[in-house]
């Protein structure tokens, strides 16, 4: 089964999409008085051209195309997570292996 | 959209919203408002959605699994770091019990791994491109907008006193014991 341009161009859309919508939903809550509100435009800006995107090259629906991509691109995000947890295993190894030895003293 | 599809997305967006209020500190009183919030969205997205589109379905699975291993690994990381001299007061009892949780997280990631074709990692790729991309467009629009906005003014000067209240200041903290110059 191949995958063709159109798909590849949807799912990068898609993964535009969740982190923009993420990040206005970060700036939109944590608003203050030292941010700027322009800020907000431009994962606005974003969210608009991946669903131009999706809305020029989608076959089935714009709609549910955009729910597909951005549904491929939080697996994709999780799928991750073993990576961290390995790295992080590792981490955890250095910690044991070797912070828990006896220190003998070092000059008397 | 149905009812559970959308319960789904806005568990999502509750819990997107809640660990950024979580995230303010306690110098902004919004930020009480955050862990209700991120316990409203986990309990929504787990409890209430029941039958779901496909790739909403697989949304929901994949976060359960790495619920389901995850929460096991996050206990045991922290016992390893409790029972380690670095971080907390050394145990050997603690530091088995860890490394056996977390021990117990890898068997779980291992016996639930799915078979993975080259189109699911090609489309993988390609999803976490556009969310590298995302962030990095972000990132330049949000530096951009902070620097047109420049700065409203400049601060006064100081007065006589002040200027003199922060000579004393300074004076007593690097003056050492009062007979410097």
């Amino acid at each position: 089964m191949a995958i063709d341009f159109s798909e590849l161009v949807l799912l990068v859309s898609g993964g535009v999409a969740l982190s923009a919508s993420f990040f206005f939903i970060h700036f939109a809550c944590t608003l203050n008085r030292f941010n700027s509100p322009l800020a907000l435009l431009s994962p606005v800006m974003l969210v608009g051209a991946s669903f131009y995107t999706t809305m020029m090259l989608s076959e089935i629906g714009t709609a549910s195309s955009f729910r597909d991509s951005i549904a491929s691109s939080i697996v994709a995000l999780v799928s991750l997570f073993p990576i961290f947890a390995a790295m992080l295993t590792i981490a955890l190894l250095r910690i044991t292996l070797l912070t828990n030895r006896p220190v003998a003293a070092s000059s008397q | 959209m149905v009812v559970d599809e959308a319960i789904l997305w806005s568990s999502l967006v509750l819990l997107a919203i809640g660990l950024s209020l979580h995230r303010m500190g306690p110098s902004f009183r919004r930020s009480r408002f955050g862990f209700p919030l991120l316990l409203i969205g986990g309990a929504s997205f787990i409890l209430l959605p029941e039958k779901l589109d496909d790739a909403e379905s697989e949304v929901y699975s994949s976060i359960i699994e790495l619920i389901k291993w995850c929460t096991p690994f996050v206990l045991g990381a922290i016992l390893v770091l409790r029972s380690s001299s670095t971080y907390g007061e050394p145990s050997s009892y603690g530091l088995f019990l860890g490394w056996s949780v977390i021990g117990t997280s890898w068997i779980i990631v291992y016996l639930e791994r799915a078979s993975v074709s080259s189109v699911d990692v090609i489309g993988a790729s390609s999803s976490l491109m556009g969310i590298l991309l995302g962030i990095v467009l972000v990132y330049i629009g949000a530096s951009l907008s902070a620097r047109s906005v420049g700065l409203e003014s400049y601060s006064d000067p100081l007065s006589p006193e002040e200027g003199e209240l922060v000579r004393t200041i300074l004076r007593r903290r690097l003056g050492g014991d009062g007979h410097g110059d």
